[in-house]
């Protein structure tokens, strides 16, 4: 067997690994009895019915598509901004701002969900959908950032000069001339956003308001608290959406990277 | 601030209503015009006036400060002191948007995302030009440099000598009275480069503009140009038209950065001729020319250009009144229409002579001949101390 070989049979068994125990729900939710349990005699669709008819589901399904989009539009217009300002930064301040606008992804997600709870208790923000928007941008920034960067990284400066000289003001020439050509970028970094936010739990539990619960936060809760398949429907629609966007962001960054 | 806004408009107004007149060119006063960075001085109080519609070339080896120059006339750089005029009116404070030029760069920055017809449409549309008219205009530029074809490609699909008429048509579609080129052939191979300098000189003649066109390429700088504009170290080290910059240089460095030359360093005689380190005296420039004012004898320098020299067989006998060197043939090179020999004239001095390469003649290396020239064909660069001074 050659060293190839070899490296891609490891690869596809750690893959098989990390994605099998996911996939064991899409043979749960199929399940006809009314039980958590994988039957491979006979399958219905009565789970992903039963979602699609309560209210609850279907309520949660919108409050999440609705925080999600407001957090990502929220993310990106920030984070963009933000790759901009960092682009003219340079030296030890530089690595000062990269590192904290990496923080949400290294602190614990409780930490950070303890911690905005408390200040959004003094603002009044806790429990209101507008402060789960806030914080989830706020964390999301990162996955912004750092496509809008890498395609800052490649942009050729001249073209902002061409751009001045045949006379256009530093508006025009961001939108005519530089958002063109970070789109892809800019695009990877908001549905990224938009998937951080949509699958995110551990925040919206503490922050989500307990009239209007997310569908991660109405699947917790459904899975603790109950034995109910839905929850299975719910999560093969969550993963299959999910696996969709970051497929398609993943696309829109490899494309930004060519482009360059 | 509202003045600002309905100056600004009015200005758009007008070069959007009339696209077609050649507004000819503006005239450019640089006093004083002096950057630095760090503790480097790139520009160093550079004083340059450049006539309505002239091509200046700005010439010099990199690091000369003749890009950087070009960058505080455009507007990318702001100047430490001094100041930047057109036709009167004092620019150096403008953006680059505002100073209304058209500029020409060495990669061609064309944009990426937008077709060839875009990319031209560029300035017409930041002018806010009515579509219908844009296109006209866009059209006829693009005829100009010979692309009418090719319109709707994007900028990825040319190739570099096709983009760089693209960024050609882009930079004069506006009429600009002022065009800026930096290097625009520099990335460019020798044939596409000498077709692209013809149409750049048509299309100065067509247009009217005035032209400030930085290269570090001599000929580039002799054919295209108007005046040309040596830089060295941050200061103008000569102006004059490309024959004068030939026939005249003034400093041994103008004498080596533009052309071949012969360097003779030795000192001045008292009446008026060069004397070698060997104890040879040439005699140089119009028979009597600054005999006068020479009353202390001291080192001197006197340029002679390759193709001014004569080689001739030892027998044969020297004019009288004509500079003769006897040396040793060291290098023989063969160059299509003519041919470059260079010769040992002793004590380590070397003499290059470009002759035209007769049917069938050589100059074996090793063989000894005469090399003379005419007094009128040396020139003085100085006569005295020349800090500039280099032997050769």
């Amino acid at each position: 067997m050659t060293d190839r070989a070899f490296l891609k049979l490891t690869g596809l068994l750690i893959g098989l690994w990390l994605v099998l125990p996911t996939l064991v729900i899409v043979p749960v939710s199929l399940n006809p009895r009314r039980s958590l349990a994988v039957s491979w005699s006979d399958w219905s669709l009565q789970w992903f019915q039963r979602f699609f008819d309560d209210p609850r589901w279907l309520d949660a399904l919108t409050t999440s598509v609705v925080v999600a989009v407001q957090a990502s539009v929220l993310a990106t217009v920030l984070g963009t901004m933000a790759a901009f300002a960092l682009e003219r930064v340079t030296g030890k301040f530089r690595r000062v701002l990269d590192a904290s606008i990496a923080t949400p992804i290294v602190i614990p997600v409780i930490l950070l969900g303890i911690g905005i709870y408390f200040a959004f208790l003094r603002w009044g923000l806790a429990g209101t959908t507008q402060g789960l928007v806030l914080a989830h941008a706020v964390t999301a920034l990162p996955l912004v950032v750092h496509p809008v960067s890498a395609a800052l990284s490649r942009y050729d400066r001249s073209l902002d000069r061409a751009a001045s000289s045949l006379g256009a003001g530093a508006v025009a020439r961001f939108y005519q001339v530089t958002l063109p050509m970070i789109a892809p970028g800019v695009l990877a970094g908001a549905l990224f956003a938009f998937i951080w936010s949509f699958d995110e739990v551990v925040m919206a539990i503490f922050l989500s308001s307990p009239r209007q619960p997310t569908l991660p936060v109405l699947m917790f809760n459904s899975v603790t608290q109950s034995v109910d398949p839905t929850v299975a429907a719910a999560s093969v629609l969550v993963l299959a959406s999910s696996t969709v966007v970051v497929l398609l962001a993943m696309a829109l960054s490899r494309k930004g990277a060519r482009s360059g | 601030m509202a003045d600002q806004t309905s100056l600004k408009s009015r200005t758009r107004w007008r070069t959007a209503t009339r696209p077609q007149t050649s507004h000819g060119g503006v005239e450019l006063r640089l006093t004083g015009l002096t950057r630095s960075f760090g503790s480097a001085i790139a520009v160093d109080n550079v004083d340059l006036t450049v006539k309505p519609g002239e091509f200046m070339t700005l010439l010099g080896p990199s690091g000369s400060g003749k890009t950087t120059t070009l960058n505080m006339i455009a507007g990318f750089l702001a100047p430490d002191s001094g100041r930047i005029m057109f036709d009167g009116r004092d620019v150096s404070s403008l953006p680059a948007n505002r100073r209304n030029i058209g500029m020409v760069f060495q990669n061609y920055a064309l944009f990426p995302t937008m077709s060839v017809r875009d990319n031209v449409g560029y300035p017409l549309r930041q002018r806010r030009v009515k579509a219908s008219q844009r296109r006209s205009q866009v059209d006829a530029a693009l005829e100009m440099v010979e692309l009418g074809h090719l319109w709707d490609r994007r900028p990825a699909e040319l190739s570099g000598g096709q983009q760089q008429r693209v960024a050609l048509a882009r930079a004069i579609v506006h009429r600009p009275p002022l065009l800026l080129m930096d290097e625009p052939l520099g990335a460019l191979d020798r044939r596409l480069r000498d077709s692209l300098q013809s149409e750049i000189a048509a299309i100065h003649r067509h247009v009217g503009s005035t032209v400030i066109y930085v290269t570090h390429d001599q000929d580039e700088a002799l054919c295209l140009s108007d005046r040309i504009a040596v830089f060295r170290d941050g200061r103008i080290e000569q102006l004059s038209s490309p024959s004068d910059m030939y026939e005249q240089p003034e400093t041994s460095f103008v004498a080596s950065f533009l052309g071949d030359s012969n360097i003779l360093v030795g000192t001045f005689t008292r009446d008026g001729n060069l004397r070698l380190p060997d104890g040879t005296e040439v005699r140089c420039g119009p028979a009597d020319a600054g005999r006068g004012d020479a009353a202390v004898a001291g080192p001197a320098t006197v340029v002679v250009r390759p193709e001014r020299m004569r080689l001739t067989e030892l027998e044969a006998t020297p004019r009288s009144g004509t500079n003769c060197l006897v040396g040793v043939v060291i290098e023989e090179r063969y160059l299509g229409a003519t041919r470059m020999v260079a010769l040992d004239v002793g004590g380590d001095r070397r003499i290059v002579v470009r002759e035209n390469s007769g049917a069938g003649q050589t100059r074996p290396i090793g063989s000894r001949l005469r090399v003379c020239w005419e007094p009128a064909d040396g020139v003085w660069i100085d006569r005295g101390a020349d800090r500039h001074g280099e032997s050769s």
